[in-house]
């Protein structure tokens, strides 16, 4: 009976959208810290690894920002 | 000439509740990164005032589930619209005298069906639509942000776990800038509708709206959004110190995976048109973050006592909404029995703050000198 007054669909969608937004954005905001932590670690060493770690956290966090402003122009637009 | 003065009464009321939603609900939005030092008290407060005022253009998608999704629009009159807020105001009101962070959202629509029960009894109340729309998303939505929260604050100690705990704490406190931000939005996006929804059920009843055209107006959007945004300007520190250490001693990485994943079910919900408490779901994604590090850690106790207070939310609201209506109908159907139960409720809340200033200004006694 409650599944019919329910909108199961959609509160499923709501389920699905806030774990894949937390899960998400504390993923590549992680990996973000660990890439400049490593390329820290490797400053002195002058090898190309300090720059691939650099970069890959740089777009971690380029992509964490994006996924931000995405998420709130998406609800906007509804 | 009457329904016009109690237009008046209702439409500053639901100011009135607005800014005591912002100034109840400070706690939810700025807790956890004052309780991490990622924002000094100050900076928080005014960025989350400013992100919720902000937060409340994002969408209208809550107000029009809170004017037509509840109750019976064609039977709603302004008393009725009156009382419910009264209800709700006076239970934000007693839950922040004793510092408990119960729910500004579950209290104004509890108001609202209490007003409406006395009214009109049960047949003027939409019992799928407050079960479907309101008990539910309820339920679900601070074991949602309690997941979450868990499952984040797992994953970021499994990629930076290994670091040095300086540089990792340091980065999360600039994340929580980004992860408090968003909940600030959130909570101006979900809350300052819910006003909105009952500043237009009240338009609705005295005749400036039609209820078929059932939409927001612009003044009502800006006069939330001002009334929310002051009233978490003016904060609730007695229900920060609650919220924000009472329940779990966080560190930086845990208060950045509570309030995303609280900003998360929160933005997502508002999307789909849920008035969510966001005092529920802040407390979930707290909670979530503390026990995936630790069950000890939080402090289950004080997450029973908050717990009992969402209980409560609901029939204490609507018998104070009830109650309200009652009495303002003893004055006839006029402007009268509002406009006194006004004036009685703002000599309240002057007794309660006057009573709040001495205490806070009373002298302390001198240590005794060791002579």
């Amino acid at each position: 009976m409650i599944a019919a007054i329910v909108e199961v669909g959609k509160l499923l969608g709501v389920v699905r959208d806030a774990i894949v937004a937390t899960l998400g954005l504390t993923t590549l905001f992680s990996l973000a810290i660990l890439g400049f932590a490593r390329a820290s670690e490797r400053r002195g060493s002058g090898t190309n690894a300090v720059f691939g770690y650099a970069a890959i956290a740089s777009i971690c966090l380029l992509c964490c920002l994006a996924a931000v402003i995405y998420g709130v122009a998406i609800l906007a637009s509804k | 000439m009457q329904s016009d003065v109690i237009l008046v009464i209702v439409i500053a009321t639901a100011i009135a509740f607005d800014f005591t939603n912002g100034f109840h609900d400070t706690a939810n939005v700025v807790a956890t990164s004052i309780s991490t030092r990622a924002l000094p008290p100050r900076v928080a407060v005014a960025m989350a005032s400013l992100l919720n005022f902000i937060g409340a253009f994002v969408s209208l998608k809550v107000a029009d589930t809170v004017g037509k999704g509840f109750v019976e629009t064609s039977q709603v009159t302004t008393t009725i619209v009156f009382a419910g807020l009264i209800g709700a105001i006076a239970w934000n009101l007693a839950t922040w005298y004793f510092g408990l962070p119960s729910s500004s959202s579950h209290a104004l629509i509890g108001g609202l069906v209490g007003s409406m029960l006395v009214a009109h009894g049960f047949g003027a109340i939409d019992g799928n639509g407050l079960l479907g729309k309101l008990i539910v998303p309820a339920i679900l939505s601070p074991i949602l942000a309690f997941l979450a929260a868990a499952a984040a604050i797992t994953i970021a100690y499994r990629i930076v776990g290994r670091l040095r705990p300086g540089p990792v704490a340091r980065s999360f406190r600039l994340g929580e800038v980004i992860s408090g931000g968003l909940l600030a939005l959130s909570h101006g996006t979900n809350d300052a509708q819910k006003t909105m929804g009952v500043m237009t059920l009240a338009l609705v009843a005295h005749g400036s709206l039609s209820a078929k055209n059932f939409h927001v107006p612009l003044w009502v959007v800006l006069s939330a959004a001002s009334a929310i945004s002051l009233g978490t300007f003016s904060g609730g520190w007695r229900i920060i110190r609650t919220m924000g250490s009472r329940i779990i001693k966080m560190d930086p990485a845990q208060g950045f995976a509570a309030q995303g994943a609280g900003a998360a079910v929160i933005l997502a919900a508002s999307g789909a048109g849920y008035p969510l408490s966001t005092t529920h779901v802040i407390s979930g994604g707290i909670m979530g973050a503390g026990a995936a590090k630790r069950l000890s850690a939080v402090r289950w106790g004080v997450a029973g006592n908050i717990a009992l207070a969402w209980v409560l939310t609901l029939p204490a609201a609507a018998a104070v909404g009830a109650l309200a209506y009652g009495v303002s109908r003893i004055f006839g159907s006029g402007a009268l029995g509002p406009l006194l139960i006004s004036i009685s409720l703002l000599s309240l809340l002057a007794a309660l703050f006057g009573r709040r200033v001495r205490a806070t200004r009373s002298p302390v006694a001198p240590a005794p000198s060791a002579s």
